[in-house]
């Protein structure tokens, strides 16, 4: 197989945050422009958790990482939040930075590199980057359809519904924003409020990791 | 095979070490980041710091009608200035290798300032040349010292510049062969014509003929025939229309292929400077697996530089399972300091995935 030339991607902000992929990272563009925090955030796709440890060498060796300053990993729990948590301390562990000792807390010395682990939903044992958003529909009367569509839908199949959350939330965007995956959605105008108390520990985790370059 | 490299004072370099390195090398980085000059340091450590070398370094950085100025009056520009980092010579040049035998060597080089040496040398020089009369001041005469050390003996060796020439001091033959191509050195038919004849001799021109077919897939054999008064190395097609074909008028390319691989013949380690130069993308991953073949073959190793993403991407494909296979990249920090980052498989494969820039 001949290789093509591609066009490459240096790294030229002061953070970087790590995703797992295009959701989280449509999300996370939106979120960090609605933050007017565009300009000194970086994201980069993981694409699998297995990946991370080598773009975490990957990108150490990188150009343009002198001038990095912090490094954000954000995460879905998925079935096990520790176990999640743990495989991106073990990541920062080989590569040689700080690791956290616990989720959404960010460590390291000045002058060097920090660090910061995101586990999603926060504060929860399982779940993924959906469960955040359909927290912050909770109050959505939309939702009572969705929900009263999940119910009839699990009844008509005899079973349960799998990756329910999912479903649920995809349903919500059917109505509200046709044909657009999460990634995109984030980026629609006044669909989403990032005021919500859902997303605080989101913009938390973000002003801090940019807090550091500051 | 060289394992470890480190350069102290040497061109850009203040201090860089290498560790790592393995039977193909391949080294990427901007522009003045020190890559030809990564090289001439492995050369002039693997020609037994044969002063001659600084020589040839200046001409294949088309400085050869640099003859160097005589005498501390007109501020001492010597021919070997260029090499010492920031044109400084009162820092020593140090030069160290280590083989996987555990074969460690050591190279420093100095330029002489003891009034009495000199004094030494420029009588030298005198006795060389009793034709030539000059005064006994050591104004006369410039000497670089290059120290070795190489399977535990130690010498040392003058190189002089007076106002007769340059004389490198004692020739000396390197404990084992090297060849160093440069990113726009034409082939040289002689020694092109010696390497190729090695390659029959060891019973290996398959491995060259297979090389270029990467190239021209109907070239059916090689031999080397008279073209123009000069031996040359030729290829004849499947089509018995063609007439042989000097290999050399096939494209630059086939042309510096054809070298890399005769070259390997007589040589154990290979030094190329910007490889990708004259090689379509589609012919580089092939050339990769033919050069990383024959290096097998002759157990030789090959030390490459390149500009080329497509290059690096190419070696990533054919040796994503190899180990023979090095990765590094010199980058140059705030503070001017060079120094190499080094990519392992996992490292490189996962840079390749993310599209980060790595040359």
């Amino acid at each position: 197989m001949s290789v093509r030339p591609a066009h490459t991607i240096t790294l030229h902000k002061p953070v970087l945050l790590f995703v797992e992929g295009a959701d989280d990272k449509g999300v996370l563009e939106a979120l960090t422009r609605w933050l007017h925090l565009e300009s000194r955030i970086q994201i980069l796709l993981m694409e699998g958790k297995n990946n991370l440890r080598g773009r975490l060498l990957a990108t150490r060796n990188a150009e343009g990482f002198a001038q990095v300053r912090a490094l954000g990993i954000v995460l879905d729990a998925d079935e096990d939040a520790k176990r999640s948590f743990q495989s991106a301390c073990d990541a920062l562990r080989v590569v040689g930075w700080p690791v956290p000792q616990a989720a959404a807390q960010v460590v390291g010395q000045a002058g060097a590199v920090r660090t910061g682990i995101l586990i999603l939903p926060p504060q929860q044992v399982a779940g993924a980057i959906e469960d955040v958003f359909l927290h912050a529909l909770n109050d959505s009367r939309l939702m009572r359809c969705v929900e009263d569509y999940a119910t009839c839908a699990a009844q008509t199949l005899g079973k349960a519904l799998e990756k329910p959350g999912k479903m649920r939330l995809q349903t919500y965007l059917a109505a509200t924003a046709v044909g657009k995956r999460l990634g995109e959605s984030a980026g629609v105008r006044d669909l989403w409020d990032w005021n919500h108390p859902a997303f605080a520990p989101l913009i938390s985790f973000l002003r801090e990791l940019t807090s550091v370059d500051e | 095979m060289l394992t470890s490299l480190e350069i102290n004072n040497f061109r850009c370099f203040e201090s860089l070490k290498l560790n790592q390195l393995s039977r193909i090398n391949l080294i990427a980085g901007k522009n003045n980041v020190g890559k030809t000059a990564l090289l001439e340091a492995i050369f002039f450590a693997l020609t037994a710091g044969n002063p001659q070398t600084l020589m040839r370094f200046n001409a294949w950085r088309g400085l050869q009608k640099v003859r160097g100025e005589h005498g501390a009056a007109n501020g001492g520009e010597a021919v070997w200035s260029p090499v010492f980092r920031d044109f400084d010579s009162t820092r020593p040049i140090r030069i160290e290798t280590v083989t996987d035998q555990g074969d460690f060597e050591r190279f420093e080089l100095d330029v002489v300032t003891d009034p009495a040496e000199l004094s030494r040398l420029s009588k030298r020089v005198q006795t060389g040349n009793p034709a030539l009369t000059i005064a006994s001041s050591s104004d006369y005469v410039q000497a670089l010292r290059v120290q070795s050390v190489q399977a535990g003996v130690a010498r040392t060796v003058y190189m002089t510049s007076s106002a007769q020439g340059i004389d490198t001091g004692l020739q000396t033959l390197p404990p084992f062969e090297s060849a160093f191509f440069t990113s726009q050195q034409r082939v040289n038919f002689d020694e092109a014509a010696q390497w190729y004849t090695q390659l029959v001799r060891s019973g290996q021109e398959q491995l060259l003929l297979d090389g270029l077919r990467i190239f021209e897939p109907r070239l059916r054999s090689l031999a080397l025939l008279i073209y123009g008064g000069e031996t040359m190395l030729h290829g004849l097609l499947d089509q018995k229309a063609y007439p042989p074909v000097p290999v050399i008028l096939m494209g630059d390319g086939i042309g510096r292929v054809a070298s890399w691989i005769s070259a390997m013949s007589l040589s154990k380690v290979i030094l190329i400077d910007e490889i990708e130069n004259g090689l379509h993308y589609s012919v580089q991953e092939g050339v990769w697996r033919s050069l990383a073949q024959a290096a097998r073959e002759f157990d030789v190793q090959i030390v490459a530089t390149t500009h080329s993403h497509e290059m690096i991407m190419a070696a990533q494909q054919v040796f994503q399972d190899d180990s023979d296979f090095q990765y590094q990249r010199l980058s140059r920090s705030e503070d001017g300091h060079i120094h190499s980052a080094v990519y392992d498989r996992e490292t490189l494969s996962a840079a390749v995935e993310m599209n980060l820039e790595i040359r």
